[in-house]
């Protein structure tokens, strides 16, 4: 069996386990789950050692599933979705050491379960290279954090779970009908009913209609809204911050960490390649959203007087940051993307885990009934700042690389769009600052005992923590392989398309 | 054996009417105390009409796969030139004898807890599937009329079956009363065809127009009073008032019956007479069925969105079924390679089987009396009943369509399928965009129900008994039930092209469907 494979149904089947065991055997729940997750952390890191830096898809493995409608289990990996692999199976791990301790009490093998299942979909999201079997895990993912907001979040958790996943779904449905009707479409050319993403991409200048058609663009949309609720994208973000403030902590933490950066994921491997004509016309308007996104995000934090809710804004600014560099579609840039996705589920993750403490002994996210908190615990303020940090982009944390090499391939692009992200930096800093000194130096407000950051919450932070400075200073690792893949993905889907090279100068 | 062959066609329609019969004899003699046994005898009686069909099918797959396969026009004449039994005919056959068994166990608890267990039950069972038995092998205007008014002679009967509750014999009566006036007009629509072509057959009637022969005036009323009393049927708005009454007046297993089986014949007679008689005018009648297939959906959904009443939310989610479905039969083209009619056929085998769980669950849970139907009142039945709400959950979702659940590859299917046909016209795309933001509509009420079931805590008001008390444990037919349409759910949905060769996977069953249907 392919290897792929089992880190995809590894989780699976033990999340479907775990599911169906009864109630009295509950004390085996956390030793399996955590023992599923960590072998599946092994198997990711196993994987990584085997690829080589050459960019296309490796490990590639074909079985067909239902042929006549051209769905076949096909899947590969190559530089980019390795490390969204080895996000996905290390978020799961720290997700589950962190509810250890933290997790909910009631029904817990079920929690874990859902955990491992929503794993099992985000790895075959990344996985998947034809299309009906990524829209299968993509829903897949869905599913899982649906029950897990619904059932063990906040009081206002079934609105705001509600409106999340309609939003979702919405999303799906149209990009399942954009893929139904691109297939049929290519399939009244060549006669050939297929979901293969790179035999769709090859095929993409048989349809009738032309690069710059306004059919072409709308299947364009179609795609991308999907991927743009996910992210989210300035203006279909509303869903965010109920969404996160409402959801218990790991699950924010795997939802702001890992599920946000699926929508990035499938701009850059599905929609955009697909269309690149689309991208080209459509810039000014995308670009635009995603600087809306930048600032209007910022605006919205500092205006904040909830951690977990400024936290997400945060997290939301981020986003527009990322789909700028997405839009720039230059090799920098990507490079830029893909290692800033790991940079901001690293950060943010971080954060929310840390808010996530508070609230647990507190009972409260408000900043203004907490305050002055540095002096008495040390430890949690240092991890604060160092988390705040890496999030707004101080040198040497790891993500002032990810921000300086999206902005760096942007400028190629837009200097006038750049100029206004580049407020992003400013602004981060503000709010963020702000945000240090109402929390954690101000006067003392609370009442409460500190309290200790247990063993078990200390190993979910560390590694994150780790992440952050070793990102920062030593990035060959991860460049060495992310590099390739962008550059495959760069020319192997524009040549035959014909598409002009970004001519790095303005296009604004 | 070749005796056999001789009187093996007319085998399930006569084991049919025999088996109604013969209950409502039993029903005299068999004792108070003994009335249970009428169950058993039902389920039996079933089971053998199933299997003289599945002998059908062996028996005409044998002939079929001779050294030469013959065409599909292959048909066992069972009245003489009026019906006839082919594999359009087959599949149908199993998917409603399949569902009446299923409808039989469920109302069997249903019965006992109402004390309403009776002969006549079960022989108006057995005779409103041998009136859709008939339309759906019936070759003539005439024969799927007589057929229709079978079924829906003993469905009149069956939705007021329970006469002390005032719901059921509302309903029952709003349902005859609009019935027999769309019947009527189905009747005034075949007989104005027949002064206009002719002849009542279907094939005479798609010849006559194939051969060049323009609609005339008269003609045209007549096709489009057949298209009104179709719609009536099915249920599709504006003809559809009748619905949610009847629905949720009925005893639920009559429900899940009409809702499932009831509205499967009623396509069959739609795709007989619009896909095969008027199929040479289609021209003439897509923008018509196009424009309900769009209301259907639209209103169907909106309606669904404001029930608190489960059984009138699913009335109205089934109306929503009807509009994707018809929107299927607008994309219905002269080509013989267009597979909209397997689509068609996938789908109400999926709709089929996890409605009738979801009515069985209902049938279950509303206890004694029919007393709780609000879907509030099922509020924590994740904590008392797991897998009575999970196989709920799960047809929720598979309605919504979510893969791999077998409702996301019905959906899948037909809007591929739409598609195709529609390659260049805009107006179908269209029709198929619109029935994707309503998919997108539905999702709302459906996840209602899990968050329901899920989410809130259990509501316990001082003077009733909690619902775990109320109900007491699912019987075995109820689990017998869910195992089967959760399976099935499951297996249409996930099956690869086939598990360890020993359960055949989807690519069968599509293949099954292509060559019965198409």
């Amino acid at each position: 069996m392919n290897i792929l494979s089992i880190l995809i149904f590894l989780p699976l089947v033990a999340g479907v386990l775990l599911m169906l065991m009864p109630d009295r055997r509950s004390q085996w729940v956390k030793p399996i789950a955590l023992g599923a997750a960590a072998a599946n952390l092994v198997l990711a890191c196993w994987t990584w050692s085997q690829m080589s830096t050459v960019g296309s898809m490796q490990l590639v493995s074909k079985l067909d599933w239902i042929p006549q409608w051209g769905i076949a289990y096909h899947i590969g990996i190559d530089g980019i979705s390795i490390f969204l692999v080895l996000l996905t199976t290390l978020f799961s791990v720290l997700a589950m050491l962190y509810a250890l301790r933290n997790g909910p009490e009631e029904e817990s093998g079920r929690f874990y379960a859902l955990l491992l299942i929503l794993a099992a979909g985000m790895i075959g999201t990344v996985l998947s290279i034809n299309l009906i079997l990524f829209y299968l895990f993509w829903e897949l993912m869905l599913i899982p954090m649906y029950f897990l907001i619904g059932r063990w979040g906040g009081a206002g958790r079934i609105r705001a779970v509600t409106h999340f996943v309609i939003y979702t779904m919405t999303g799906s449905l149209v990009l399942l009908f954009s893929m139904i009707y691109l297939a049929v479409q290519v399939e009244a050319r060549t006669g050939t009913l297929s979901f293969d993403l790179p035999y769709l991409m090859s095929m993409m200048n048989q349809l009738p209609f032309d690069n710059s058609s306004w059919v072409r663009h709308a299947l364009f949309i179609g795609f991308a809204l999907a991927f743009f609720i996910k992210m989210p994208i300035f203006p279909f973000h509303t869903w965010l911050p109920d969404t996160y403030a409402e959801a218990p902590a790991v699950v924010t933490f795997m939802l702001s960490g890992v599920m946000a950066k699926m929508g990035v994921y499938g701009l850059l491997r599905v929609a955009i390649p697909l269309f690149p004509g689309s991208l080209e016309a459509l810039i000014i308007p995308l670009s635009t959203l995603a600087v809306i996104g930048i600032i209007y995000g910022a605006l919205l934090a500092l205006g904040q007087t909830d951690l977990k809710r400024l936290i997400a804004y945060s997290s939301f600014s981020h986003m527009g940051l990322i789909a700028l560099g997405l839009f720039s579609w230059n090799a920098t840039a990507l490079n830029g993307v893909t290692y800033h996705i790991m940079n901001h589920a690293v950060a943010t993750g971080c954060l929310f885990l840390l808010v996530g403490l508070i609230e647990k002994h507190y009972g409260t996210t408000e900043i203004k009934e907490l305050g002055g908190l540095a002096a008495k615990m040390p430890v949690f303020a240092t991890l604060f700042l160092l988390s705040s940090f890496a999030s707004i982009g101080v040198p040497l944390l790891n993500g002032f690389v990810g921000e300086f090499m999206i902005l760096l391939g942007s400028a190629a692009r837009s200097p006038f769009f750049t100029f206004l992200a580049a407020l992003t930096l400013i602004l981060s800093a503000g709010y963020m600052l702000n945000l240090i000194q109402r929390f954690l130096f101000g006067p003392l407000v609370l009442s409460h005992v500190p309290f200790q950051i247990k063993l078990t919450d200390g190993l979910a932070l560390a590694p994150l923590c780790v992440l952050m400075v070793l990102m920062g200073v030593y990035t060959t690792p991860f460049i060495k392989y992310i590099s390739p893949a962008v550059q495959h993905t760069l020319t192997h889907y524009q040549a035959p398309l014909q598409v002009q090279a970004p001519a790095g100068g303005n296009h604004g | 054996m070749d005796n056999l062959y001789l009187v093996l066609p007319y085998a399930p329609l006569s084991l049919c009417v025999l088996m109604g019969i013969l209950l409502l004899l039993m029903q005299v003699f068999v004792k108070n105390s003994q009335r249970h046994f009428l169950n058993y005898a039902a389920l039996l009686g079933m089971s053998l009409v199933g299997l003289s069909t599945v002998l059908c099918v062996k028996m005409l797959g044998e002939i079929s796969t001779g050294a030469l396969r013959l065409p599909m026009e292959l048909k066992q004449e069972i009245l003489s030139h009026y019906a006839f039994l082919d594999n359009f005919a087959l599949f149908f056959y199993l998917l409603l004898i399949v569902g009446s068994f299923l409808t039989i166990l469920s109302s069997s608890s249903y019965l006992e807890r109402e004390n309403l267990v009776r002969g006549e039950f079960f022989a108006l069972i057995f005779f409103a599937l041998s009136g859709m038995m008939i339309l759906v092998s019936a070759d003539h205007l005439m024969t799927l009329f007589i057929g229709l008014e079978i079924m829906s002679m003993a469905v009149y009967i069956l939705v007021g079956y329970q006469r002390k509750s005032a719901f059921s014999s509302e309903g029952a009566f709003k349902y005859f009363l609009l019935g027999a006036m769309a019947s009527a007009i189905l009747l005034y629509g075949i007989a104005l065809t027949y002064g206009s072509v002719g002849s009542l057959a279907l094939v005479d009637i798609r010849n006559h127009y194939a051969t060049g022969n323009m609609l005339q005036p008269l003609g045209a009323v007549g096709m489009l009073l057949l298209i009104g009393g179709m719609a009536f049927k099915v249920a599709a708005v504006p003809f559809h008032t009748w619905a949610a009454d009847a629905y949720q007046g009925a005893p639920t297993p009559v429900t899940g019956f009409m809702a499932t089986l009831v509205k499967t014949a009623a396509f069959a007679l739609i795709l007989k007479v619009l896909g095969e008689a008027f199929l040479p005018l289609r021209v003439q009648w897509v923008e018509a069925v196009a424009l309900l297939a769009a209301l259907t959906m639209f209103v169907g959904n909106v309606m669904a969105f404001t029930q608190s009443n489960f059984k009138r939310m699913l009335a109205y989610s089934s109306i929503v079924h009807t509009g994707y479905l018809l929107m299927g039969v607008a994309a219905l083209t002269l080509q013989n390679t267009n597979q909209i009619r397997a689509a068609i056929g996938y789908y109400l085998l999926i709709y089929v089987f996890s409605s009738l769980g979801v009515f069985a669950i209902i049938s279950y849970l509303s206890g004694r009396g029919e007393k709780r139907q609000l879907i509030s009142e099922y509020a924590g039945l994740s904590k008392t009943h797991p897998w009575v709400s999970a196989s709920l959950a799960l047809f929720m979702l598979s309605f919504i369509g979510v893969p791999p659940l077998g409702g996301f590859f019905a959906k899948y299917y037909l809007f591929t399928e739409a598609l195709r046909q529609a390659s260049g016209d805009t107006f179908m795309v269209a029709l198929v965009g619109f029935a994707v933001l309503n998919s997108v509509l539905s999702i709302a009420y459906y996840l209602r129900v899990i968050s329901t079931l899920y989410f809130k805590p259990a509501e316990i008001s001082e003077d009733e008994t909690p619902l775990e008390v109320a109900q007491g444990n699912p019987s075995l037919a109820l689990n017998f039930i869910l195992a089967v349409t959760v399976l099935i759910t499951f297996w249409t949905g996930f099956a690869p092209v086939s598990l360890f060769n020993i359960i055949p996977g989807l690519t069968p069953l599509i293949g099954w469907l292509q060559q019965a249907l198409v």
